[in-house]
């Protein structure tokens, strides 16, 4: 296939060691239904906020998530870290089927894998000092008090925080100050793998910067993996090797990052990449696919393809709405979940 | 960027660990305290009345349970035919009012004290699990508080003290029967909006046990709401005692409490205004007093509100 | 010459607090001419809402607006009292928030909200200003016609099946639909002036073009001005006709689109850009600007920058610039913008 671009073919040529593994992951959640409801007999529904999702995460690579709200990507990070249960599929963490571990051998393993979140405000404890939030999963451990300010000195200032702040509390500080705690957090531990959910989605553009070249610069120290999910395809395209679209609790393309821009394949990729406002001249305008209507809601979703309400594709048809299309390689690390642009109509 | 340790003396920092930083702390909360002038006049209006407690047999310038006929019902000092030997008058025994309210603060200030700790103790410990663990134990302890609430509570009282029968004791453990309802509602709703915020996730995520996310994380951010009702409720429970005492249920005579004062005074109410009136403010200004301090200690605790 | 629809002159809005006067915006000055889209970008905190609510009056206690002028179509509405403002408000300008489900009713159907909308001007219209007022025939006659009415802009909105749509409460509508509504409230009275205030900032990317994509219709077709404020450079640039960046409660350049994102003269805008990540662009190397905004009730006494500015010296730290004028309708605020030689008040000749 033609344009395969350079990082695709390094990704091809020598495939890195699996970090982590996700199989057939599914998360459901149910809705409770109301008493007249469950009076009448009615079954209980389920949100289906992840339903079937193949990934694999390189070591030392970044893989970008994104899609719109509502689509999973959240909870499929926290499915992936079991801070949910996962309703079916296993996921594997340096060869560990980390579903079936019993709690207690589960909590070693959380070191390894960390996860920064998108609130600096709601995801720091109001009441607990920098030391505290920092050196909490350090003093879970039991580690020595010594050791642990020790270690949170290093660790504020290897992402730009003064030690004259250990004492002070999450709301002494700016928005980009917080999302720095979270991330020293997150590395006092020294894991393999972060997830960074919208990191830098509460920050001002200037802020969201600093963070997104601190998070480069950490990992290139640490050696991290990252999956990094955001719903914002500039910061996406910048930090990741591979992005993976989300709809519908479905991966529906895959794709080396530069390749995936340059050739969007699923019409859903393709109408969110032309919807991204860009900085340019107002003139040369490019066309714009403008989609119609709404996701449809994840609960008892579509059985055949999940876009199929809203593809605009010419070669829709009857396979489509009956056919779930899987996701299948076209060429150059580049996966694609559409039985148009696959070829399987 | 690159120094591997910061240069910051550690001498200083580990002194910090121990009294300094429990000092540090407390003026904190001392410079904001003071800044609400209400919550500083609550604090004085609760001391004075706990050191009037304490210091009863020497501040009371009678002893309370000492009748004298020949002194009934004399007014106030002010009046006509009132003494400055009994400042706030005497009672149909002759006894001396100013002298049973301050002893009187002994009886308030202790059932407030007791059935409010036990009742927070316990609804707290409730309250979190309830609300952290949710499903079948949540709405166990839901429906018992349901049925705590929709009897009233001072038929419940009055029912649970007729069983046991009158005392103090008694009156603690009927009062405490339902007052441990309260924390464990406020603290049952604050756990829910709390357990969902990012910051449990975040301790989840590090591999924190249940027991310390409901005891470190949770509980100090919902301790505030717990302080504020605990005051309030302090309250409550005075003036529940004082019901019980003026039903005669409660503190038995001679023990002089303001609840029963209040009741053997509302039979004199027009020949001797003073017997029921002195205690009746008592409780007004004492319940005051703890209203405003527990809403300044609201403001106080939360460190959001700080600079 | 044409005659700006809105005028604001050295407006200022300041707030008393505890800590000090907190000058949310302070000495604001643009012109939005009719049919025209003027971008105002900056970061949280930088005054752009505030300019905005200040135009409609709406400005949030303890806060006040103590100098300047908004002219909207030559009137001057500082000073002016409520009744008059909310006369204006929605006859001549409208608002739209960043989130729909708080500025919208909850316990109303939406197609009351916008009935409502449409009758209030309307009464407003036909009793206008002095006594020559002429009633609707019947009350219940001008509530058909307006519920009519709102049908027609909900469907001009591109709210599918509008008629029933009017029936829903807007919990049950996506926050695109409900920014919808939004917009056909505005243009229920048929505003010169529509101020948005990060219409978009809430809403999914496809939905965010839906909804950029209607204002430009809507603008197309009624000749509105539009007042944009955001802090996505992106919007702006597929959007506005013109640009003014703000920065801790002052506007510190403003430039037609192109030259502005060619030739920004401001270190601030250049490092706003600097900072944005090019989507599809991995050699753009992102770099951020150091520092964080100053608290606003303590401002150096300079240039509001000069803290995070790399060009910063003594003088930037002790006089505040002035505006310059570097190209045709291009100005900026900044000691080191203006060309050698230029009068600018410079230490040399001082």
């Amino acid at each position: 296939m033609a344009g395969v671009s350079p990082e695709a073919a390094r990704l091809q040529a020598e495939p890195a060691e699996p970090l982590v593994e996700v199989i057939g992951l599914k998360q459901h959640f149910p809705v409770r239904a109301s008493f007249a409801e469950r009076l009448l007999g009615r079954q209980t529904r389920w949100v289906r906020a992840v339903d079937g999702v193949d990934l694999t995460i390189a070591r030392g690579e970044t893989l970008g998530l994104v899609g719109e709200s509502g689509s999973g990507k959240s909870t499929l990070a926290r499915s992936i870290l079991r801070l949910y249960e996962p309703t079916a599929g296993t996921v594997r963490f340096e060869g560990r089927d980390v579903t079936a571990l019993p709690p207690r051998e589960l909590r070693p393993l959380r070191r390894k894998m960390q996860i920064i979140f998108q609130d600096p405000f709601a995801s720091l404890n109001a009441r607990r000092t920098v030391e505290q939030i920092v050196g909490l999963p350090l003093a879970i451990q039991g580690m020595p008090r010594q050791e642990i300010r020790r270690r949170v000195l290093e660790m504020l200032d290897k992402v730009g925080l003064s030690p004259s702040h250990i004492h002070r509390y999450p709301h002494q500080f700016s928005g980009g100050q917080r999302q720095r705690i979270g991330i020293a957090r997150a590395l006092v531990v020294n894991p393999a793998f972060v997830v960074a959910d919208e990191p830098v989605s509460a920050l001002d553009v200037s802020i969201q910067a600093q963070i997104i070249n601190l998070l480069q610069r950490l990992q290139a120290e640490l050696g991290l993996t990252y999956l990094f999910i955001t719903h914002d395809l500039s910061v996406v395209s910048y930090i990741s090797d591979r992005i993976a679209v989300m709809y519908l609790g479905r991966i529906v393309e895959l794709a080396p990052a530069g390749d995936l821009f340059a050739r969007p394949l699923h019409p859903y990729t393709r109408a969110l990449v032309s919807a991204v406002p860009r900085l340019g001249k107002r003139g040369g305008r490019r066309e714009r696919i403008i989609l119609e209507g709404n996701p449809p809601a994840p609960i008892d979703p579509p059985k055949g393809c999940r876009f199929y309400s809203r593809c605009f594709l010419p070669e829709k048809n009857e396979t489509c709405r009956s056919v779930d299309p899987p996701l299948a390689e076209v060429g150059g690390g580049h996966r694609v979940a559409c039985h148009a642009v696959a070829g399987t109509l | 960027m690159t120094s591997s340790t910061p240069a910051v003396n550690p001498e200083v920092l580990r002194r910090r660990w121990t009294g300094e930083r429990v000092w540090e702390a407390i003026s904190d909360f001392w410079r904001r305290f003071r800044k609400n002038r209400a919550a500083v006049a609550g604090a004085v209006v609760v001391l004075a009345v706990v050191w009037a407690g304490v210091l009863a047999p020497w501040l009371a310038p009678h002893d309370p349970t000492e009748a004298n006929f020949f002194n009934r019902f004399r007014p106030p000092a002010w009046m006509e035919g009132g003494t400055w030997e009994h400042p706030l008058g005497t009672d149909q025994l002759g006894r001396d009012i100013l002298s049973r309210i301050i002893w009187g603060a002994r009886a308030s200030l202790a059932v407030g004290g007791v059935v409010i700790g036990f009742a927070t103790v316990v609804g707290v410990a409730m309250g979190l699990v309830s609300g952290y663990y949710g499903g079948r134990l949540d709405a166990a302890i839901q429906r018992l508080v349901d049925i705590l609430l929709s009897f009233p509570y001072l038929v419940l009282a009055i029912g649970l003290m007729g069983v046991m029968g009158p005392g103090f004791v008694n009156m603690v453990l009927a009062l405490v029967y339902k007052e441990w309802v309260t924390p464990c509602r406020v603290v049952r709703g604050e756990v829910l909006a709390a357990k969902n915020q990012e910051y449990v996730e975040a301790a989840r995520a590090v591999g924190a046990s249940d027991a310390h996310i409901m005891w470190r994380e949770i509980l100090p951010n919902v301790l505030s709401a717990v302080v504020v009702v605990a005051t309030l409720r302090v309250a409550w429970v005075i003036l529940m005692e004082a019901s019980l005492s003026f039903l005669g249920l409660g503190v038995q005579p001679p023990t002089p409490a303001w609840g029963s004062m209040v009741a053997s005074g509302r039979e004199y109410i027009f020949q001797a205004w003073w017997m029921a009136t002195f205690p009746g403010l008592a409780i007004l200004v004492t319940v005051l007093g703890i209203n405003l301090l527990g809403e300044g200690l609201r403001d106080a605790l939360d460190p959001r509100l700080r600079e | 010459m044409i005659e700006p629809v809105l005028e604001v002159r050295d407006l200022k809005t300041h707030f008393p607090t505890e800590r000090g006067i907190v000058k949310a915006v302070d000495g604001v000055s643009f012109a939005l001419f009719p049919g025209e889209t003027l971008g105002v970008v900056g970061e949280s905190g930088c005054g752009k809402s505030m300019t905005a609510l200040s135009i409609m009056g709406l400005v949030p206690r303890p806060g006040k607006i103590v100098g300047g002028e908004i002219r909207l179509m030559g009137e001057n509405l500082v000073g002016k009292p409520e009744r008059e403002l909310r006369r204006l408000r929605g006859n001549r300008m409208a608002m739209i928030f960043q989130d729909p489900l708080s500025t919208l009713n909850p316990v109303m159907r939406v197609g009351d909200q916008v009935v409502e909308s449409i009758r209030i001007h309307y009464r407003d219209l036909v009793s206008g200003g002095n006594g020559t007022t002429r009633l609707p025939l019947s009350w219940r006659r001008s509530r058909r016609e307006a519920w009519e009415r709102a049908v027609a802009l909900l469907e001009k909105v591109g709210i599918p099946a509008p008629a029933e749509r009017m029936m829903a409460y807007p919990h049950e509508l996506s926050g695109g639909m409900r920014q919808r509504v939004m917009i056909a409230i505005a243009l229920s009275c048929n505003p010169a002036v529509l101020l948005a205030d990060e219409p978009t900032t809430a809403l999914d990317v496809t939905i965010q073009a839906q909804i950029l994509d209607l204002m430009q219709r809507v603008q197309e077709e009624y000749g509105t001005s539009i007042l944009l404020i955001t802090h996505d450079f992106g919007v702006v640039s597929e959007f506005c006709h013109r640009v003014m960046v703000m920065y801790a409660g002052r506007a510190v350049e403003a430039a037609p689109l192109d030259e502005l994102l060619t030739n920004p003269r401001h270190p601030y805008t250049q490092g706003l850009l600097d900072s944005i990540p090019r989507l599809g662009d991995r050699t753009h190397v992102v770099r951020p600007i150091e520092g964080t905004v100053p608290e606003l009730h303590a401002l150096p006494p300079g240039c509001p920058y000069c803290t995070r500015c790399p060009l910063a010296d003594d003088y930037c730290r002790q006089v505040e610039p002035a505006r310059f004028d570097v190209g045709p309708g291009h100005w900026v605020a900044c000691h080191k913008a203006v060309p050698a030689g230029q009068p600018a008040g410079q230490p040399e000749e001082a």
